[in-house]
């Protein structure tokens, strides 16, 4: 029996780094620390695998598979290459290699989630921090359409709401927490105060609250919030020692997307004017930041990048995953590490059951069942060592505790193979 | 690797005394030679300008910093696009450039060794990633020490021998190579949305002053016998009148002991920024003749220019009250980050006008202070790259050391700000070739304690850049064409290999990543280790056990021992 | 009443978190995602309950899936977690962000005697195409 300490978990953006995994044999016998999620991913992680690599549905050797994908790459005139947000930092720089051998297209699953906050980044900035300096100082803590425990579940213990800080050492009782949201959620629970938005209205009402912080004082009702408790809300605010909001999809999705984002960089900004104020957006994927991360200091951009012309562009809503399959663009397309056919609008994803479709995955998804190269590897995290970077941009290395399953090689490893044989092939023709 | 004879041009090796003599510079094994082979591959350098590879001092290319500026700024990049080739990657250029494209510009340039200038140690994986995705060039990097939990409170305590425990082990933990400080207590302070205003200002909840940091870290750094001095960004950076707290700051270092080998203890960096005279931005005006004046009668300075390039550029520092400061001058887009227990950071996008009374007056600053200062080797050329501009200028920046004609043309076009509130129109002094060599080489490397770089000498590693430029026949009105020959160095060699030939990348060797393995005695360093521990656990958001960087992200590290004074 | 109108918005759960480690189609990937949440009110008209099946549909799509109250939901607003049953309904147009609206969207409710079609039946309707 073999227990390794302070691993760290590849689930979400967190990056918790105190898991005890025991292990027998090969074999995961518990998981301490860990949230219900992380117990799954450890726990299962051998169930459901995909064993062997298939092309167009039959078994075949790593080699015919890696053959059958450098050829597609090779020849297509526009290929996608997509994901990237749930694997290590070395497969994620292959990627972009990839796209940049073959011409191609690569973008990552921050094009649906977070893409929007990088939009607003580009227009106005954003006033940050790591996740320490809220644990340790923040004594006003928001959380604006985003909902920890449904997916980030040890936000609240470890960095937001509960854990006793150098500057607030009484814990959760030194904070107000607030949540602004279109539903109540069990974020709102845990809040003091909750503060229903009507849907589609959070641009009015960051604007509104801006306003307040500003001195003017708001005489009407905004998106269904009575102005009292807007001027309040600004005024606290303003007096908190160090504030932070923390926000989700709840912006970045719903109409407005990028604006949102811009109106809540504006107030946090603001905001700074009195006090000392910063926001995080919540990131899902456990290296979603990575993979934003690597493709900027490789390409200058952070997701949607074209490489058609030999040099890198970027252009989200044109080079964004979802656009070009809506438009019907790749005529191949290579997945790592993510399942667009079923987090991808049915519309835009049905154009990947038509191209040759390469996928790099685990377990059995809508997208390896709809790929013509399904090529199985080990899991980043558990049976491959790396890096990734946390939602607040600080990176760590991520344990290997077990051989890979069956043997499989790594993301890394297999493309890898897929970039010697396409840059072999392109020589040749 | 064969060997290499780069054959009859003119060198200049300022370390060795050789200042111009048409000789032959021989390679093999990666190092200067005094034989070669028969076979050795041969350079034809007749005619031509010789010299070290050039080592950068003080630049900003990889971490959260760069790569911040990178991502914020998709306009940067289309104007400076870099598509592939068959030895090269695709990426972009201009003041954010991605790393490729960094490694290969600077090699371009003839320049084979560049210091990362702030490394925050909870984003040291992250410098290291970027580094190693950075071609060609050696690197180091500079770790954050000058508002970091651990520091301020045994600055606090009085405790000098467990700062030095605690600097040493955090050089290692972030394979870092020397203790750089960034407005120190300011940063901190900021966190609570304040700054400090000067030396004497305290930083809260701790109760020491920046001076007291500034003295401990530096009397450390010394008795730890690090290769580099503290680096050093001053407070009260951009803010007119800061030139007395620079040369404060410079004073209150003054009576420490330098390490063995050297008179140093203390690099100012990017002195321009801190150079300035004046109470506000309107009546701002040099300071330069002051810290010159200064630097001149005190050999313990070094300084580097962070010279202003009229540009558009991307300015970031580790001091996040003044990139505050910044976005409410320019209005333009601001990113900070804080990092907990230890730094900050801000960027601001900046461009630097010839018609701004204050950036003409800038830019008059860093080249009073290279042409004042009377030893070059104390006076190193940077632009702080991207704050000052991209270091891609560094040509032009050389063409105006060395030619009063390419000040006096520019100067015409600036706003006369420069005439009246800077003394650079009066001075007439020119940098020779062995000056240039000097500022840009041979005593960067030395203040850097790299011992193999900088120079020609048996022994040096082979890293040679050699430009199409005759220096016996170059006069100062020909500055266009130095720019031009600089910017395309006709050949770079990095430890014995061509990597660059007529200005285009010919091989992309990853270059070697130093850092610094500086030891106290093991009980006083359990001790530190165990009071590091206790508030780590409790303060931190990782694990004390994964924070150090571990060796999978050093795969060309190279360990540089410090002996400190205990150490005999 | 034989149908609704809500606003439908998308998101994450813990249970679709730890179904989807387990594996998409595994029985608790199936169960944690192939349902919307009603309040109370919006089930009451429509005369379904816990488990009854609805058809879910937008101008961009329809699905049938099966219906768990909320007590926390107010009428109007729909809980949908994300999933391939979620993007039956949603659109690709991303209004040149890249992002699709996945929050806020109109849709009609309506009782279903359908069943729900499982994820290999969707897969099928994505690889019929068009």
């Amino acid at each position: 029996m073999a227990v390794f300490t302070d691993v760290v978990c590849p689930f979400c953006g967190c990056l918790c780094d105190d898991l005890e995994i025991t292990v027998k044999g090969n074999e995961i016998k518990g998981a301490k620390n860990a949230c219900a999620i992380s117990r799954s991913k450890f726990m299962s992680h051998r169930e459901n695998r995909i064993m062997t690599p298939t092309v167009k549905g039959k078994e075949a050797s790593l080699e015919e598979a890696v053959e059958a994908a450098a050829k597609a790459l090779a020849s297509a005139k526009r290929p996608l290459v997509y994901g990237l947000s749930s694997t290590e930092c070395g497969a994620i720089a292959r990627c972009v290699e990839l796209a940049e051998i073959t011409g191609g297209v690569v973008d990552n699953t921050s094009s649906v989630c977070h893409g929007p906050t990088i939009l607003a980044l580009q227009q106005v900035g954003e006033s940050k921090a790591s996740l320490g300096e809220v644990k340790n100082r923040a004594d006003l803590v928001a959380f604006w359409g985003s909902n920890p425990p449904a997916a980030h579940i040890r936000h609240f213990a470890r960095y937001s709401v509960t854990p006793k800080g150098l500057y607030v050492p009484e814990g959760r009782k030194g904070r107000y927490v607030v949540n602004v949201d279109v539903r109540e959620t069990p974020t709102s629970r845990v809040a003091d105060q909750f503060i229903k938005v009507d849907h589609g209205g959070d641009f009015e009402l960051l604007l509104a609250l801006r306003a307040a912080v500003r001195g003017t004082e708001i005489t009407e009702d905004v998106s269904g919030v009575p102005a009292e408790e807007i001027n309040a809300l600004a005024k606290r605010m303003k007096e908190a020692k160090m504030g932070i909001v923390f926000f989700g999809l709840g912006l970045t999705q719903s109409d407005g997307r990028h604006m949102n984002i811009d109106a809540a960089v504006g107030l946090v900004a603001e905001l700074n004017h009195h006090t000392k104020f910063v926001l995080t957006p919540m990131r899902g994927h456990y290296n979603v930041a990575g993979a934003n991360t690597v493709t900027t200091w490789q390409s200058g951009y952070p997701y949607a990048v074209d490489f058609a012309r030999g040099y890198p562009r970027y252009n989200p809503g044109e080079y964004s995953a979802v656009d070009m399959l809506a438009k019907g663009e790749p005529d191949a397309a290579i997945i790592v590490a993510s399942d667009p056919a079923a987090t991808f609008p049915a519309d835009a994803a049905k154009h990947l059951a038509r191209i040759p479709t390469i996928t790099l995955e685990q377990k059995v998804t809508p997208t390896t069942m709809l790929s013509e190269v399904v090529i199985p590897v080990a899991t980043a995290g558990i049976e491959v060592e790396g890096t990734a970077y946390r939602m607040d941009g600080f990176s760590l290395r991520l344990s290997k505790v077990v051989e890979p399953h069956g043997g499989v090689k790594s993301d890394r490893e297999v493309l890898d193979m897929i970039v010697e044989r396409v840059k072999a092939l392109k020589e040749d023709a | 690797m064969g060997d290499l004879r780069i054959k009859g041009g003119y060198v200049y090796d300022p370390l060795n005394g050789v200042d111009g003599d048409a000789m032959d510079v021989l390679i093999s094994g990666g190092k200067v030679v005094e034989n070669v082979g028969r076979d050795a591959k041969v350079i034809d350098a007749k005619g031509k300008l010789v010299m070290a590879g050039g080592v950068d001092v003080h630049s900003h290319i990889a971490g959260s910093k760069i790569n911040i500026g990178r991502l914020m700024r998709p306009e940067d990049h289309r104007k400076d696009v870099v598509p592939r080739t068959r030895v090269t990657r695709a990426g972009v250029g201009y003041s954010c450039p991605s790393t490729f494209v960094a490694g290969y510009r600077y090699a371009q340039m003839g320049y084979t060794a560049v210091m990362e200038a702030a490394m925050p140690p909870l984003g040291a994986r992250h410098v290291h990633e970027e580094l190693n995705d950075t071609p060609i060039i050696d690197k180091t990097a500079f770790t954050l020490f000058g508002n970091n939990h651990f520091t301020l409170k045994y600055v606090k305590e009085g405790d000098l021998e467990k700062l030095k425990a605690f600097i040493s082990w955090l050089l290692r933990a972030t394979r870092g190579y020397a203790v750089k400080i960034v407005n120190p207590g300011g940063v901190e302070n900021w966190k609570w949305g304040k700054n400090v205003g000067g030396l004497d200002d305290l930083v809260y909840n701790y109760e020491v002053s920046p001076r007291q940091i500034v003295t401990s870290l530096a009397q450390a750094n010394e008795e730890l016998g690090l290769p580099h001095t503290i680096h050093l960004h001053c407070n009260n950076l951009g803010v007119p009148g800061n030139y007395e707290t620079t040369i404060d700051t410079m004073e209150a270092v003054k009576g420490i002991k330098p390490a063995d080998g050297r008179k140093a203890t203390v690099h100012v960096a990017h002195c321009q920024f801190n150079s300035l005279d004046g109470d506000n931005w309107m009546n701002v005006k040099s300071g330069a003749s002051k810290v010159a004046k200064y630097v001149n009668a005190n050999e313990h300075v070094t300084i580097d220019l962070g010279q202003v390039i009229f540009t558009d550029t991307t300015t970031m520092t580790g001091d996040g009250p003044w990139q505050f400061r910044l976005w409410n001058i320019t209005g333009n887009k601001w990113v900070n980050s804080d990092v907990e227990m230890e730094a900050g950071a801000g960027v601001v996008p900046y461009t630097f006008r010839k018609d701004n009374p204050a950036n003409a007056i800038q830019w008059g600053i860093g080249l009073e202070l290279a042409l004042l200062i009377e030893d070059p080797w104390r006076v190193y050329m940077t632009t702080d790259h991207p704050n000052g501009g991209p270091f891609t200028y560094y040509p032009t920046v050389i063409a105006w050391l060395m030619s009063r004609q390419a000040r006096t043309d520019i100067m015409r076009e600036m706003n006369k700000s420069v005439l009246r509130r800077t003394t650079l129109p009066n001075i007439y002094r020119e940098y020779t070739f062995g000056e240039i060599a000097t500022v840009t080489r041979a005593a960067t490397a030395k203040a850097l304690g790299l011992k193999d770089k900088g120079h020609l000498g048996i022994g040096a590693d082979g890293d040679v850049s050699v430009y199409h430029l005759d220096p016996t026949a170059w006069r100062p009105s020909m500055y266009r064409d130095l720019e031009k020959s600089l910017a395309r160095a006709a050949y770079t060699v990095k430890g014995g290999e061509i990597v660059v030939k007529d200005g285009e990348v010919t091989a992309t060797p990853l270059g070697s990543t130093f850092w610094v393995d500086s030891k106290v005695p093991e009980k006083l360093e359990a001790e530190m280790m165990k009071e590091v521990e206790a508030d780590f656990d409790k303060y931190y958001t990782v694990g004390f056990r994964n924070y150090p960087v571990e060796d999978a992200y050093l795969p060309t590290g190279i360990r540089v021992e410090a002996r400190g004074r205990w150490a005999r | 009443m034989e149908k609704i109108t809500v606003t439908l918005i998308s998101g994450r759960t813990s249970r679709q978190g730890v179904g989807l480690e387990v594996g998409k189609t595994s029985e608790e990937y199936f169960e944690s995602v192939s349902y919307i949440e009603l309040s109370a009110g919006d089930a009451e008209s429509l005369g379904v309950g816990d488990g009854d099946h609805v058809k879910v549909e937008t101008a961009h799509g329809s699905v049938v899936v099966s219906v768990k109250l909320s007590d926390k939901l107010e009428p109007g607003t729909s809980f949908f977690p994300y999933g391939i049953w979620a993007n039956q309904v949603f659109g690709s147009e991303t209004g040149g962000t890249g992002m699709p609206q996945f929050k806020g969207v109109e849709a009609e409710v309506t009782p279903s005697g359908a069943g729900v079609p499982s994820l290999a039946d969707l897969v099928a309707t994505l690889k019929g195409g068009s």
